[in-house]
C-alpha cells in the first residue's frame, strides 16, 4: 500500500518536471519570423494628422502594442496585403488582440487626405487609425523608421504609383521597439512572434 | 495485375483531366485554378485579382490583357521586392512558359482592376476575361475574399 503511494506521488512529480521542460524547451526555442532589436531600443516618437485634422502622436499609444505600418490608400497590392494580415493577427490573438492597435501612416500626402486615409484602414479593421501630414511631417516620421518611399511615374490609369519600404514595425507598452517584421510573413508567423513578445512582459 | 495497374493509371488520367476541366477555366493547354480577387469597399480604389495560370502545352504563352465587368480599365501589373523596398510598375504580359506556370499572389504578379464600376465584397464572384497570345480568350471566375 505505501509503496503504491510512492509511486503515486513520483508519477505527478515527473508529470510535472515534463510539462515544465517542454513549455521551457518551446519558449527557448523561439526563432522570430521578425527582425528582433535586441536589446530593444526606444521607438521614435512620430507627430501626424488624424482624421479629425488634429495633431496625433504616436506617444498616445503608450500602453499598448502597436503595430506601425506605411504605406498609400492607391496601392493595391501590398497595402492591403498587410493590412489584411494584421486584421487576421488580431482576429487570432483573441482577447490578447484588445491591447494591439494598427497604425497606418500615408507616404502619398498629395493624394490621401486625413479623412481617406481613415476611411481606407476602417475597412480593415474598426479600431485601425490611419495617419497623414504634410510632406515634411511624413518624411520626418518615415526617416524615424528607416521606412523609404518614392513616387513612380508610370504609363498607368491609376496615375503615379508609390514605392515604399513595407515593413511592420512592433512598438510594446513601455514605448520600446522590438521587432521588425519584413513583408509576406503570415498572420500565424505574427502571432506566434507578438504572443512570445506579450508573454515575456507578463513574466 | 497488369491489367489492373492499367485501369489504376487510366482513371488517374482520366481524374487528372477531370479536375483540369472543373476549374476556373482552360482553354488549348492553358488553365487557371485559384483564383480570387481582394474585396474593394472604395470603387476610387484600385482592386486587385490572384490566380495560378497553368500551361499543360509544350509551348509558351504569354497572358497580355484582361478585362472585367466590374472594372472599366484592367491592367498587368508587378511587385517586386527591391531590398525591401516594393516597387510596383505596369507589365506588357506575363510568360506562361511551357509545361509550367505563373503564380499571380500579393507582392508579385497580378491583375489590376482600376475604375470600379462597383464595389467588390467578400463571398461574391465576379468573371474576368483573360486575352492569352497562343490560347486566345479565357473566361475566368474570380471569388472575392479576404486573404
Amino acid at each position: 500500500m505505501r509503496r503504491h503511494w510512492w509511486l503515486g506521488a513520483l508519477g505527478i512529480v515527473v508529470g510535472v518536471a515534463l510539462v515544465a521542460s517542454v513549455v521551457w524547451w518551446r519558449n527557448a526555442q523561439h526563432t522570430f519570423a521578425g527582425i528582433i532589436n535586441n536589446p530593444p531600443q526606444a521607438a521614435p516618437d512620430i507627430t501626424l494628422t488624424d482624421s479629425d485634422g488634429q495633431p496625433w502622436s504616436l506617444s498616445n499609444l503608450r500602453g499598448q502594442w502597436v503595430l506601425l505600418v506605411y504605406g498609400y490608400t492607391s496601392c493595391p497590392d501590398v497595402c492591403p496585403a498587410t493590412l489584411s494580415a494584421l486584421r487576421r493577427v488580431k482576429e487570432q490573438l483573441g482577447s490578447q488582440a484588445e491591447h494591439v492597435r494598427v497604425v497606418f501612416v500615408s507616404v502619398d500626402p498629395e493624394r490621401d487626405t486625413a479623412a481617406l486615409v481613415q476611411e481606407y484602414v476602417s475597412h480593415f479593421g474598426d479600431d485601425f487609425i490611419g495617419l497623414t501630414g504634410t510632406p515634411e511631417a511624413i518624411a520626418a516620421a518615415a526617416a524615424a523608421y528607416g521606412v523609404r518611399y518614392e513616387v513612380v511615374k508610370v504609363d498607368s490609369a491609376v496615375g503615379y504609383l508609390m514605392s515604399h519600404t513595407a515593413f511592420v514595425y512592433v512598438i510594446d507598452p513601455q514605448s520600446q521597439w522590438r521587432l521588425t517584421i519584413p513583408f509576406g510573413v503570415k498572420p500565424p508567423e505574427i502571432v506566434d512572434d507578438l504572443q512570445y513578445l506579450m508573454n515575456l512582459e507578463a513574466q | 495485375m497488369k491489367i489492373r495497374r492499367w485501369t489504376l493509371f487510366g482513371s488517374f488520367v482520366l481524374g487528372l483531366w477531370l479536375v483540369a476541366c472543373s476549374s476556373a477555366g482552360s482553354t488549348a493547354g492553358i488553365a487557371v485554378t485559384e483564383a480570387w480577387a481582394r474585396p474593394s469597399p472604395m470603387v476610387e480604389r484600385a482592386g486587385a485579382a490572384y490566380m495560378v495560370i497553368t500551361n499543360g502545352g509544350s509551348t509558351d504563352d504569354r497572358l497580355i490583357s484582361a478585362t472585367t465587368e466590374v472594372a472599366a480599365t484592367v491592367e498587368l501589373h508587378e511587385t517586386k521586392n527591391e531590398g525591401g523596398m516594393m516597387a510596383m510598375a505596369p507589365v506588357d504580359g506575363i510568360m506562361i512558359p511551357a509545361n509550367g506556370q505563373a503564380d499571380l499572389e500579393p507582392g508579385g504578379y497580378h491583375i489590376m482592376l482600376i475604375d470600379l464600376t462597383r464595389a467588390l465584397k467578400a463571398g461574391e464572384t465576379i468573371t474576368l476575361v483573360l486575352t492569352f497570345e497562343q490560347a486566345g480568350e479565357l473566361q475566368v471566375t474570380a471569388e472575392v475574399r479576404d486573404e
